[in-house]
């Protein structure tokens, strides 16, 4: 009796619409409920985000139910409403990106637009070249795997100093075939363990962009022998715009053969690091001699996945758009969330223009000073 | 109506009834499982699960004949349920531990003699005292990869455990409740003054979980099954 009862009442259950659609849209009205409807429910930052996202329902639908989707220059316009309905989102990853043929060539990139607007753009600049040029001792290795340039060598014959173009680290190092970086890294983690000389680290992410959250870890688990807490991490729990799950420890985890550093650990970031190199930047700041010189970095520390490992983050409008978004929310150690404001260094030193056409680096200079 | 208003009400209903004959009063502890009726059909490896928890109630009964009662049980309940991830994040969830304190009116239907039969059909009103949440999440920052030497790699992710309270937010959190119930059970007298039953109950919600705070909001409803088993002493 009681399973025909349960089985009946259960029968009774509602069935529950949902607004968030995934089909190939016909229409800009379909293009934009969807892109609206997977917005709220998959940008992590609507806790803090000031942009008020119902208003854009409000005020961008009319506009967009007014375009005709089989027109290239409406498609051109939508660029422009897009561009204006994301204007202010704090994302600093966030870019659209989009797939009809008029528009394939069209990028909506918030922080970009908005550093541009605030007069604080500038051109990026790789120092790479210079720092192995004039500042690392001879015999620094230095390599690339096609995709990652990184370097590795000592300055002054007691400061070990690594850098990468970008993080793609661990793929490289476990890749099957010999390359540069593979080497770089290898001679890094082997000064490390029998750096006896070694008066302090830098470790360099100017100007770049971020890569693979594994590299955390496998980079920096070099310099700790314990779990290094840094920060926290959340993500969505459900598909209201404010349901999160709860803040959970980011943590550095420590690798083989890792030694714990009692001398300075310098990290050097600058305008153009962003995410992992961010995440490095302010793991490094939260070791107990790590210290943070250079620039303010660009603001977009939330960690990147598939949309699938916590069902939110980046998503596509089938045939129409790619979102690319932060997967969770990350606050620093010290309670503040830095996206879309940037981590501040320790010792702030402005990228110079003049002084690098003249082979000199006074970033580096900078963090070569507090080494002694 | 407020908390303390309807607490009131039914403390006086209760007086009022017990000072008369044919009333009756108990105590039932019980087993809920909580589910929590929305649509997460856009989420690929996210699937919605009942979870147990408790429920505890002071039943009071008034006999208006023989076949039919009228019955408030107030007491705690807990609402839970899980968001179960799915897939290769198996193992991963949600739990979200609400206890209410409900105050169910309802009609108390009774057939049969020695061992009787009854069912019960009524409305109920839930107050959200509080609530946790309990769990294991991607933690992203522990991904690792490794490599069988022949250059292929497999990525791995641990989980984070958490168990801590989640503050209600007034914002958000709608924490009075309106619903239906209907139920059915079975009961035997001894001694002419005692009598004890078991019970099975679905309370459905009326009322969403969440307020309406944003657009394109997708609704949210408790639904509990409990059973229950209780005894209960006929006032004279």
């Amino acid at each position: 009796m009681g399973i025909y009862f349960a089985g009946t009442l259960a029968s009774c259950k509602k069935d529950i619409p949902t607004p968030i659609s995934d089909a190939t849209p016909t229409s800009f009205t379909q293009v934009f409920n969807e892109y609206w409807n997977k917005m709220n429910t998959n940008y992590v930052y609507w806790d803090i985000d000031t942009t008020n996202w119902d208003s854009m329902y409000t005020n961008y639908l009319p506009i967009f139910s007014g375009l005709n989707i089989n027109s290239n220059a409406d498609l051109k316009r939508s660029v422009g409403y897009f561009r204006q309905m994301t204007d202010g989102l704090i994302d600093s990853h966030y870019n659209l990106s989009f797939l009809p043929n008029a528009i394939k060539d069209s990028v909506v990139d918030p922080a970009i637009d908005r550093k541009k607007a605030a007069g604080t753009y500038r051109n990026r600049y790789s120092f790479i070249q210079l720092d192995t040029t004039h500042y690392l001792d001879p015999g620094f290795v230095s390599g690339s795997n096609g995709t990652t340039i990184a370097a590795c060598g000592t300055i002054q014959h007691k400061i070990l100093y690594f850098t990468c173009s970008e993080f793609e680290l661990n793929t490289a190092y476990l890749s099957a075939t010999n390359n540069g970086v593979k080497a770089v890294l290898q001679n890094f983690f082997d000064s490390i363990q029998n750096g006896i000389n070694i008066k302090g680290i830098i470790i360099d992410v100017r100007n770049n962009p971020g890569g693979d959250v594994s590299d955390l870890s496998f980079l920096l688990g070099h310099l700790i022998t314990t779990p290094l807490h840094f920060g926290y991490s959340r993500a969505k729990a459900d598909n209201g715009r404010y349901d999160y799950t709860p803040w959970i420890n980011a943590y550095v985890t420590p690798q083989t053969g890792g030694k714990a550093q009692a001398t300075p650990v310098i990290v050097l970031a600058d305008y153009f690091s962003a995410s992992m190199a961010e995440a490095t930047t302010m793991a490094i700041h939260a070791l107990p001699t790590g210290i943070f010189v250079g620039e303010k970095t660009w603001g977009a520390t939330g960690p990147i996945s598939s949309n699938s490992l916590f069902d939110d983050g980046q998503f596509t409008i089938p045939g129409f758009l790619f979102t690319y978004t932060s997967s969770a929310e990350f606050k620093y150690i010290d309670g503040t969330i830095y996206e879309g404001k940037g981590f501040s260094p320790d010792i702030n030193v402005p990228f110079n223009h003049a002084a690098v056409l003249g082979n000199d680096d006074p970033q580096l200079d900078s963090a070569i000073n507090l080494v002694h | 109506m407020g908390l303390r208003k309807i607490a009131t009400t039914v403390l006086l209903l209760v007086t009022t009834l017990a000072a008369k004959s044919q009333s009756s009063i108990g105590l039932e502890p019980g087993l809920t499982g909580g589910y929590l009726n929305t649509n997460l059909s856009n989420r690929e490896s996210s699937v919605m699960a009942y979870r147990l928890g408790y429920s505890v109630a002071i039943p009071f009964e008034y006999k208006l004949n023989d076949w039919l009662s009228v019955e408030t049980d107030p007491g705690i309940m807990q609402k839970n349920y899980s968001i179960n991830r799915t897939d290769s994040l198996e193992g991963a969830y949600t739990s979200f531990i609400n206890t209410y304190l409900q105050v169910p009116v309802m009609a108390k239907f009774i057939y049969g003699h020695k061992l009787k039969f009854f069912a019960n059909a009524g409305f109920f009103y839930g107050y959200w005292l509080a609530a946790k949440e309990r769990g294991e999440t991607p933690d992203i920052f522990s991904a690792t990869e490794t490599g069988n030497g022949s250059g292929q790699t497999t990525s791995t992710i641990r989980y984070a455990g958490f168990d801590q309270k989640y503050p209600l937010n007034n914002t958000i959190d709608n924490r009075s409740e309106f619903g239906w119930l209907a139920g059915a059970g079975v009961q035997k007298q001894f001694r002419q003054q005692y009598i004890v039953y078991a019970s099975l109950r679905l309370y459905e919600s009326l009322s969403q979980q969440e307020k309406n705070y944003i657009l394109g909001q997708i609704p949210q409803y408790n639904e509990v099954l409990s059973f229950s088993m209780g005894a209960m002493y006929l006032l004279k």
